[in-house]
């Protein structure tokens, strides 16, 4: 299931650009031409890059070739940033993204989820239950544009964050506290957009499931057994209503990460968004196949990972279930 | 002493205003898609949409009553402002909106039918079917939809509504196809299907006649969900540039702002109100799809307190 | 209105239900749920509550236990236990006094277990939250007694609910409900959903475990036949009312409210052959109950006095033992089924 997917994935980010009329050196060229009007001796070029990209080749052969290389990694060079190789430049980038999103999403599941249990719980505050669905505002709109809002209000008019980049460039990079402090700092906006857009859900979503484990008779007796009301929440409502959760997370992954990319670009923040959005820009199929291939990787794996977990959360699942 | 509430509430009589389907969400969020569609619809013949070519208007020209970036004073005849190729912004919204939605909508109709389809078919028919279809849907859902669309839509140099919608629609379809294909297998099991069955009926006529009207309020939720998640899908990829060029759309509005650094040059208006059409777009969207939650859910209609 | 309470037993009741009112809010108007029942509860005594499906039986021991979810409300009465109204009490005290001095058997054992805990834990949690003092051993000792009494082996102890047959799912709870070691048990249709080879032997299990612990102990059923076996004394009750309250083999033998006869001459004999009684008409619109006798409707031999005034809980006489709501008990004797 896994490797179908990422099968799949790749067979798509091939097949695309060789449907295209052309090929994307011609296409390069073609674009070289744009911007300066003539090339001379664009044939030759052509021909050349053709050789040394591996596009002369039979159909089949490249698309085995290719396949081999995504298993080890290895995209080819870069169109644009020649002679770079694709995987370092991916590599240069790739842990800002992945640290920005581990944080965006632990951060977004636990509150979401602890705040729809307590729209339902008796023991919440009222006032607390009436405030809560105002939090949610940002929830229906998409994560770029509550990135653009956040840009314009807290780092344009009030200033109170940067503008761009992942941290500040004059800094010495280390484990210094400077340094860290300027990575949060960058940091924060873009976190913030992730998380407000995506909480919501979560919220919604285990307050239908809180419903449900409320109505459950094991939720009955464990208030009659006297249990403290907390104890409840926890190992009764939430320990049962987050199940669903987590499966629903796992395909919520792709979808947030898709999110985030474009909140990179917003906040010029330097990992995969960015360097997806120059690709684009300077027609670096290239890198831009390989950078996407990366992203879906992670999507697969994290997906796997929650597969593989599930079974001990749940103890009605073995690890042998019904496929 | 605790008191009690010992009074008996008198009893009500029926009231045909009681039924689920008029609950608040659902009615407000009606009103909102509908205004802006309308807005869309009749707004051409009540301001000039000529007005959203390049060129027609004054340069950025900020909304009326409003100083702007070099003391303009903004004009009623604008009453929005323009933006830096000469485009009025409200012309812009009146034709970009329609825009937007239509590809919501269209990729979320063929979804939507994909689904059906599908749906129907593999929880039906069951077996070989059934696991090659399951297997296709669970991997489209896992696929990032964005990372493919961005990839084919940079290559593709021009694209118009219709292609985009189709390209969209290609994410949509799992979705519908795993609620219905289980909504189907639960009903299999029930009586009165196996009766259906055992009269002779034609699997045609147990599929639509049968099943499909009680799947009616989770097809109209499916729908706006998916209509939701086009519409998102869309304005991503509007955002980054990668949308239809020739026509204006609100992702493309916003893209267009995002490039002539509109941000930094406080020209607020150019990409806010794109914006807010989309919130309210998606809060409509929101409150039909809760709505409809409570008319497909009982327990939902009273909880809470 | 005054307890049923028999003479017999000079010692203070173990439990005092007085008044017990319970209604359910629904869109069309109020449903009088319980309707003002009142019952004494000794020690060693195991009450039974009859009557058919819809009559409140439920609903009135979730009243006793202060546990009506909504949309039903607690509207009036007491519920007196060891000279503590428990409807008075606040969250906190009710917490305290639930488990240790009033426990629950639930209806339905199948989905009243966390399905993500297992048998250990799930009675581990309610010991140690009223009675943290205890060492491990200590309880650990007391959990293999518990599941011995109930006959299962200790081996469940680990397993998961979903692991459990349904009969042993229902010993383990009541292993779990007799954990603390309770005064007064409600089991609210304790064997209702079981097979009768399984039902037989928690109905056993239920008898030696009240009889070990000396509890007072309510049982909620409509299988006659289990009751009569099980109980010491019977209610009965038809439409949120109490009808009618004696000891066992009183109302076997001498039924003395006309829906108690019917309700026994519906239960298929083993030794006579006669056609199958079925009671005439349905129940009333639980929002519009009838004037006077709750029962007229159905009754047959209901007369206009039934109708004028509502006939109240009276015991007939001190010899006899029991009571009973009816004008025309008297007639009940000679009442044809």
């Amino acid at each position: 299931m896994f490797f179908l997917t990422i099968w799949l994935a790749a067979t798509i980010i091939w097949s695309v650009p060789r449907l295209t009329p052309g090929d994307p050196v011609s296409a390069m060229v073609g674009q070289m031409m744009e911007t300066s009007a003539y090339v001379d001796g664009a044939d030759d070029i052509i021909a050349g890059w053709r050789a040394r990209f591996g596009l002369d080749q039979p159909a089949y052969e490249q698309y085995l070739r290719y396949l081999w290389n995504c298993l080890t990694l290895d995209f080819g060079y870069s169109y644009s940033a020649f002679p770079a190789k694709v995987s370092d430049l991916i590599a240069a980038k790739l842990h800002w993204t992945i640290g920005l999103l581990m944080f965006s999403l632990i951060i977004s599941f636990a509150l979401g989820n602890l705040l729809g249990a307590l729209m339902i719980w008796s023991g919440t505050p009222r006032l607390i239950k009436f405030l809560i669905p105002f939090g949610m505002i940002f929830t229906s709109i998409p994560t770029i544009l509550a990135g653009l809002f956040l840009l314009y209000v807290f780092a344009f008019s009030l200033r109170m964050f940067p503008l761009r980049g992942t941290y500040d460039q004059d800094l010495t990079v280390g484990f210094n506290f400077d340094f860290i402090f300027s990575i949060i700092h960058h940091g924060t906006l873009p976190a913030l957009s992730i998380i407000l857009v995506s909480f919501g859900a979560w919220a919604l979503g285990m307050r239908g499931m809180m419903i449900t484990v409320q109505g459950e008779d094991y939720t009955h007796l464990a208030r009659a057994k006297g249990l403290r009301p907390a104890y409840i929440l926890y190992r009764y409502m939430i320990r049962n209503a987050i199940l669903p959760q987590i499966t629903a997370f796992a395909f919520q992954v792709g979808t947030l990460l898709s999110g985030q990319i474009l909140v990179e670009i917003v906040f010029g923040y330097q990992g995969m968004g960015m360097l997806i959005y120059d690709a684009i820009m300077s027609r670096d199929y290239a890198l831009l196949q390989g950078a996407s291939y990366i992203i879906i990787l992670m999507t697969a794996i994290s997906v796997f990972i929650v597969d593989l977990a599930y079974p001990f959360i749940d103890p009605r699942i073995s690890l042998q279930s019904e496929e | 002493m605790r008191s009690f509430k010992n009074q008996l509430t008198a009893s009500s009589k029926f009231n045909v205003w009681d039924t689920p389907w008029f609950n608040l969400k659902l009615i407000l969020g009606c009103l909102i898609i509908l205004s802006i569609t309308l807005m869309g619809i009749i707004g051409q013949f009540f301001w000039d949409t000529e007005l959203a070519y390049t060129g027609s208007s004054p340069l950025n020209l900020p909304p009326f009553g409003f100083d702007g970036i070099r003391g303009q004073l903004g004009l009623i005849s604008h009453p929005l402002g323009t933006e830096n190729s000469g485009r009025d912004m409200l012309a812009l919204l009146i034709v970009g909106a329609p825009n937007t939605l239509i590809i919501g909508v269209v990729a979320a109709v063929i979804g939507m039918s994909v689904g059906i389809l599908l749906g129907f078919t593999s929880g039906y028919l069951g077996g070989r079917v059934d696991d090659v279809i399951r297997l296709i849907s669970d991997v489209t859902i896992t696929i990032p939809a964005l990372m493919i669309l961005v990839v084919i839509n940079a290559l593709l140099r021009q694209i118009d509504i219709i292609t985009m919608a189709l390209l969209i629609a290609l994410f949509i379809w799992p979705s519908p196809t795993r609620l219905i294909r289980s909504q189907v297998l639960s009903m299999k099991q029930s009586g009165y299907i196996k009766m259906a069955k055992l009269s002779g009926a034609s699997n045609f006529h147990i599929m639509f006649k049968e099943m499909l009207p009680n799947l009616i309020p989770y097809l109209f939720g499916s729908f706006i969900a998916g209509t939701t998640g086009a519409i998102l899908a869309a304005v991503g990829l509007e955002t980054l540039g990668l949308g239809p060029q020739r026509v204006p759309t609100l992702g493309g509005i916003i893209y267009d702002a995002i490039n002539s650094a509109a941000l930094f040059r406080n020209m607020w208006w150019w990409w806010l109100s794109p914006t807010i059409l989309l919130a309210a777009m998606f809060v409509g969207l929101l409150l039909i799809n809760l709505g409809l939650d409570q008319v497909s859910n009982p327990r939902l209609r009273k909880s809470s307190k | 209105m005054k307890a049923a309470s028999f003479g017999d037993n000079l010692a203070e009741p173990m439990l005092q239900v007085q008044g017990l009112k319970v209604y359910y809010d629904t869109p069309k108007g109020d449903v009088i749920a319980v309707d003002g029942i009142s019952l004494d509860l000794f020690s060693n005594d195991t009450l039974g509550i009859v009557g058919e499906s819809g009559c409140g039986k439920s609903t009135a021991a979730m009243g006793i236990l202060n546990l009506v979810n909504e949309p039903g409300r607690i509207v009036g009465g007491e519920v007196v236990l060891q000279g503590v109204d428990l409807l008075s009490l606040k969250d906190e005290e009710l917490r305290q006094r639930r488990w240790t001095e009033i426990a629950l058997i639930p209806q339905g054992a199948m989905n009243s277990l966390n399905p993500t805990m297992t048998v250990r834990q799930q009675i581990k949690d309610v010991v140690f939250t009223h009675d943290n003092s205890i060492n491990k051993e200590h309880f650990n000792e007391r959990l293999s007694d518990l599941i011995k009494m109930v006959g299962l082996p200790k081996r469940v102890l680990n397993l998961y609910p979903h692991e459990l047959s349904g009969g042993m799912k229902q010993r383990v709870c009541i292993a779990m409900a007799v954990a603390l070691k309770p005064k007064v048990l409600i089991a609210d249709e304790a064997t209702s959903a079981l097979d009768v080879i399984v039902q037989r032997i928690i109905a056993q299990t239920l008898k030696k475990v009240s009889h070990e612990l000396g509890l007072a102990m309510v049982m909620i059923g409509h299988d006659m036949g289990l009751m009569a076996q099980m109980t010491t004394k019977m209610a009965v009750m038809y439409a949120g009312n109490i009808v009618e309250i004696a000891p066992t083999d009183q109302i076997f033998e001498l039924p003395l409210h006309p829906y108690t006869k019917l309700l026994l001459s519906a239960v298929p004999s083993l030794t006579e052959r006669k056609p199958l009684h079925k009671m005439d008409g349905i129940t009333h619109d639980p929002r519009n109950p009838p004037s006077g006798c709750i029962f007229r409707l159905r009754c047959p031999i209901a007369t206009t006095l039934c109708a004028g005034q509502k006939p109240s809980l009276k015991e007939i006489n001190s010899e006899k033992r029991g009571q009973v709501a009816c004008h025309h008990h008297d007639a009940v004797v000679d009442m044809k089924v």
